[in-house]
């Protein structure tokens, strides 16, 4: 109870605490459990309401993971989840609906994420509908004003994805998660699968209907470039961790981490110059070891690093990075 | 060798399709030359014809559907356009290597990787398969792979992205050829891995004198990289000169509109420079400049709406295709 | 796009597949070769039949075929007449209904079509008198005791048996020959059209809706469920079915509808392990993860998004399906435990091509032969249409 004060206080929409996601790796005939894959590894972090919080990291490092949990797609091992004050991660499937309706996904690939059975008309319809929200007159009104809202226009209803761009899916992707009027959507990669003109145009679009609808998101990415334009805070993930957050300035002016480093050290800028062969360190096959995940790759990691795992601590204010060394 | 040091001269390639829904006009009217030891990169967006310019300079553009309608591909001097299959299958591979965008389905998973890249050597050089195997571990080292001799008998589901795309770089430099078309190379890797394949490549190409086509969408990655620089949009060349001069002063709106689009890491903008509409399909592509009902300039004007402008020399080694361009002879 | 119609709808993807699958001449043609089928089976009893449409006896006009058609003949027209009223209104609603409530609207027609179906029938089976008429109405016109009369096409009826006419080549009374006990094999043939398509189609769907169900529930859940589910399977594939099948007819009463269900409950392996592996697929794609997300219920979820996705690859099994039952119960009637005689099959009839005598009776064998083989190909044919009209990647490549 006291902690559901604290929420509402802090005005947190999002609280997610000590968030862990293991996938059992069954073998044999009888599928016993020989470990787990830790896609999420005591993640915390919290998200204000109407802002916009950025989830950065490579391939493997678990934010898809993390994203799916957080909306109930994908079973959590362990830790909480309070969203609104409430933990959701306990809820039931009838409880779990109220949950849904606020918190909603905008996905990838613009081209897997709409059924191609259904016309945009119906993909829009069917989650107004069991949700009681709006029907008859009503919701095809309803439905002509989400398209105007994504760019779209009302005579789209009747048509179905193939018929459509990939942007254009994307818009329709992006009304399908608006339709509910939630409080937080999800955002996951919206726009790595886009080309470099419609990046911009959807970037732009879901700033706009954030100022509109006071929408707080979650924005999963790989692109730095990206995740700093939408972003107010940054968490940085390695293989399941979080090993930097700080607000997006100060990430992006001043990282800490030497993961974060790096990374922003990698990105091709668009100013022309020949860059002639840098050093970086070579990735060696990931090697277990039992202290920071990072140590394999890192240039200032030493024989401590190798033992301990850093934890995620607040270097300055706002500013929380799992590393020894800094 | 020819005097200017042209290894590849592209002149005037058409490629088309047939669907069903018609003639897909996937690549027209494109050149450029490729001069030893440079990089060109052919940048664009999704189905503007720059992977099948590729294809159509290694002749493996599916045929039927596809056919090169027009054209003429030098390479060295000689149109492979004109050679029998039999001896460009000699070229290929040898003196035209290629490597592609999924490092995770170019490899055979049933294979191990010593035994494709020996394939890869004996198919082209006069080697035993000791020497070939010798050869194969010393490519591997070149590469930067760890442990190569270990790594020859791994199979490739071993490997990650990164040391696949290495695997695959190794492969397609083992015969020394002198231009590598490099499709897509770090698309599907993370962002740092690229930087290590772009390094890589980088340094092959100053050891190994080669010319590389680096066909991109990623602006960020052809300034780094390239010399010169081809921007393709819907099937034609859009503007075309040093990647210097291309960041320095586009001349072109569409060129300007990428690059505003970009989110420029370290500012904090509000808001992203758009360029409006959609990326036209091969089979809808509108009339007269095929950029005009995207662009500030064009949208209202009837010359681009009607008549679609040819790529011209505006400025020394600076072509662009557009009627508005600065030095564009009307 | 926006050409095929000016109302500003959609190409849906049936209509695609439609699209594709009628730009094939093969398959065009054997659809056509099915429908003449089907009508040659709705209409058996009015192309092949001793008893006259009309004749007038002692200066009355009677109907005698009409009035012994059976409650059996009045249901397969019942059932013609509503099939055919749905596939005109899915044509009609695929002009005249906006794609918004297509589904909906053809929900409530096809429920509305089964409920008159099943109402009409049962009132058949229950108000229809059962008559036996064994007037020899040719003795008749020959005694000229009547006349003025119109035969069918085939004037003699499936079980008449006249040792008098037994085994006798094709002629010009008997355009296909008579059989052992003397009937006319046209006759049974046309007749026999009916047991081969039902055995087919009801067969098949009794396996398909079994498999479609166990193989949704298997790849939507997997785990535990599926773990059991696949074992089952397993253990059901490992039978061999057709022995099973023997045993079981030897247990029950040879009637067409315990062979039916007997083919249908024993061949849902395939349907339920395709149906499993597109659900295992489906599963991870976004649209489901979206569809979840939204807090759609576990039925739309199933049935409305994943379904009509993964149904495709059955499709074409259950085409390829109604070949095999049609395959199998010819062949139960040959070795004699099928369909019990005098109701005419074709394996049934192919099995009295040898004679207890020893000899070979060509026409017995050829006619009913040709039947199963143009059948069972046309199926083969339309499946593999189907599946080449459903793939895109095919559609590409050709």
């Amino acid at each position: 109870m006291q902690r559901d004060m604290k929420n509402k206080m802090n005005n947190y929409l999002l609280n997610v605490e000590n968030l862990k996601t293991w996938f059992p790796i069954k073998k044999g005939l009888l599928r016993k459990t020989a470990g787990f894959v830790r896609a999420v590894d005591d993640i915390s972090f919290q998200i204000p309401k109407g802002s916009t919080f950025g989830l950065v990291g490579e391939s493997g490092s678990g934010k898809t993971t993390a994203a799916r949990t957080i909306a109930r797609l994908v079973h959590a091992t362990s830790g909480k989840v309070y969203f609104n004050g409430e933990d959701v991660l306990p809820l039931h499937q009838s409880e779990l609906r109220r949950i849904r309706k606020d918190i909603s996904m905008v996905f990838q690939d613009p081209y897997s994420s709409l059924n191609p059975r259904m016309t945009v008309g119906s993909i829009l319809a069917e989650p107004l509908k069991i949700h009681k929200i709006a029907k008859g007159s009503e919701l095809m009104g309803r439905i002509a004003t989400l398209l105007e809202k994504v760019g779209l226009s009302a005579s789209h209803i009747n048509r179905y994805p193939h018929e459509f761009s990939g942007g254009q899916r994307q818009r329709i992707g992006i009304a399908r998660a608006l339709a509910l009027e939630p409080k937080m959507v999800i955002c996951d990669e919206p726009v790595s699968a886009l080309d470099v003109s419609i990046q911009s145009q959807i970037l732009n679009l879901l700033k706009d209907l954030q100022d509109q609808f006071h929408l707080t998101y979650l924005f999963i990415a790989h692109d730095l470039s990206v995740v700093e334009f939408i972003s107010d805070n940054v968490a940085v993930m390695y293989l399941g961790k979080i090993v930097e957050i700080a607000p997006a300035p100060v990430l992006y002016e001043k990282p800490l981490h030497p993961y974060t480093k790096l990374l922003l050290s990698a990105i091709p800028l668009a100013i022309p110059q020949r860059k002639k062969t840098s050093v970086h360190a070579l990735v060696l096959e990931a090697e277990a070891s039992a202290g920071c995940p990072f140590y394999g790759r890192c240039p200032i990691g030493d024989d401590f690093c190798r033992k301990n795992v850093p934890p995620l601590e607040e270097k300055a204010s706002g500013h929380k990075t799992a590393c020894f060394k800094v | 060798m020819t005097d200017n040091g042209i290894i590849l001269s592209v002149q005037n390639l058409s490629t088309f399709f047939d669907t069903e829904q018609g003639t897909a006009k996937a690549v027209q009217d494109v050149s450029f030359d490729i001069k030893k030891g440079q990089t060109l990169a052919l940048v664009g967006e999704s189905g503007c014809g720059k992977s099948v310019t590729a294809l159509s300079i290694m002749r493996l553009i599916p045929s039927p559907p596809g056919e090169i309608a027009a054209g003429k591909i030098f390479f060295k001097n000689h149109n492979i356009l004109e050679l029998p299959e039999k001896k460009m299958r000699l070229i290929r591979g040898d003196k035209i290597a290629m490597i592609f965008q999924e490092p995770m389905t170019s490899l055979n998973p049933v294979y191990t990787i010593g035994d494709q890249i020996v394939e890869a050597i004996t198919l082209h050089q006069k080697k035993t398969y000791e020497q070939a195997w010798q050869m194969a571990e010393e490519m591997l080292a070149k590469v930067h792979i760890p442990e190569p001799a270990r790594r020859m008998f791994e199979y490739p589901h071993l490997l990650s992205g990164g040391m696949r795309q290495r695997v695959m770089i190794a492969m397609a430099i083992s015969c020394k050829p002198s231009l590598l078309i490099a499709d897509e190379p770090t698309t599907a890797l993370d962002v740092t891995i690229q930087a290590q394949i772009l390094d890589l490549l980088d340094e092959l190409q100053q050891s190994e004198d080669m010319s590389i086509l680096l066909i991109t969408h990623d602006l960020g990655v052809v300034a780094q990289r390239a010399d010169n620089v081809a921007v393709m949009y819907a099937s034609r060349i859009a503007e075309q000169c040093s990647c210097m001069e291309l960041f320095n002063k586009p001349l072109h709106p569409y060129t300007k509109g990428l690059l505003n689009s970009l989110p420029q890491l370290g500012t904090r903008q509000n808001r992203l420079n758009t360029i409006a509409g959609n990326v036209p399909e091969p089979l809808n592509f509108p009339s007269g400049c095929k950029f005009h009902p995207r662009c500030p300039i064009g949208c209202n004007d009837k010359r681009c709406q009607t008549a679609e402008p040819a790529l011209k020399e505006v400025s020394k080694n600076h072509f662009a295709a557009c009627w508005y361009a600065e030095g564009y002879e009307k | 796009m926006n050409e095929i119609n000016n109302k500003n709808w959609g190409t849906s993807y049936g209509q695609l597949v439609w699209q594709q699958f009628t730009r094939n001449r093969t398959n065009l043609f054997c659809l056509c070769f099915i429908m003449v089928l089907f009508t040659m089976a709705v209409f058996a009893p009015l192309i092949a039949n001793d008893k006259p449409f009309v004749i007038r006896i002692e200066n009355k006009l009677c109907f005698p075929l009409f009035s012994t058609l059976t409650a059996n003949d009045y249901s397969v027209f019942l059932t013609a007449i509503i099939g055919i009223t749905l596939l005109f209104l899915i044509r009609r609603n695929s002009l005249k209904v906006d794609p918004f409530l297509r589904s909906a609207v053809l929900w409530k027609q096809i429920s509305i079509c089964a409920v008159i179906l099943l109402i009409g029938i049962s009132l058949l089976q229950i108000f229809t008198p059962r008559k036996l008429d064994a007037t020899d109405y040719n003795a008749m016109l020959a005694d000229s005791k009547a006349t003025d009369a119109i035969f069918p096409l085939v004037p003699y009826g499936y079980g008449r048996t006249d040792i008098k006419v037994s085994q006798q080549p094709p002629s010009r009374e008997h355009w296909l020959g008579t059989d052992d006990v003397g009937s006319d094999v046209l006759c049974r043939l046309i007749h026999g059209t009916r047991v081969s398509l039902s055995v087919g189609f009801v067969a098949v769907g009794i396996s398909s809706i079994i498999g479609i169900v166990f193989g949704a529930i298997m790849g939507y859940f997997g785990g535990k469920i599926d773990f059991l589910g696949m074992r089952l399977l397993e253990i059901m594939m490992s039978v061999p079915t057709f022995f099973l099948i023997i045993t079981i007819v030897a247990f029950f009463p040879r009637s067409l509808f315990n062979i039916m269900v007997i083919i249908g409950i024993t061949s849902w392996t395939d349907d339920a392990r395709f149906i499993r592996a597109e659900f295992f697929k489906l599963r991870n794609q976004d649209f489901v993860q979206a569809a979840i997300s939204l807090g759609l219920p576990l039925r739309s979820i199933l049935f409305r998004h994943m379904l009509p996705n993964g149904v495709a690859p059955v499709l074409v099994s259950i085409t390829f399906g109604v070949a095999g039952a049609i395959f199998i119960e010819s062949a139960l009637s040959f070795l004699g435990f099928g369909v019990a005689p005098p109701t005419p099959s074709w394996g049934q009839m192919l099995s009295t091509g040898v004679s207890t005598s020893g000899q070979f009776l060509w026409w017995l064998s050829l006619f009913p032969g040709t039947a199963i083989f143009f059948t069972v190909t046309a199926y083969n044919l339309l499946g593999e249409g189907l599946r080449d009209a459903i793939d895109p990647k095919l559609r590409k490549a050709v």
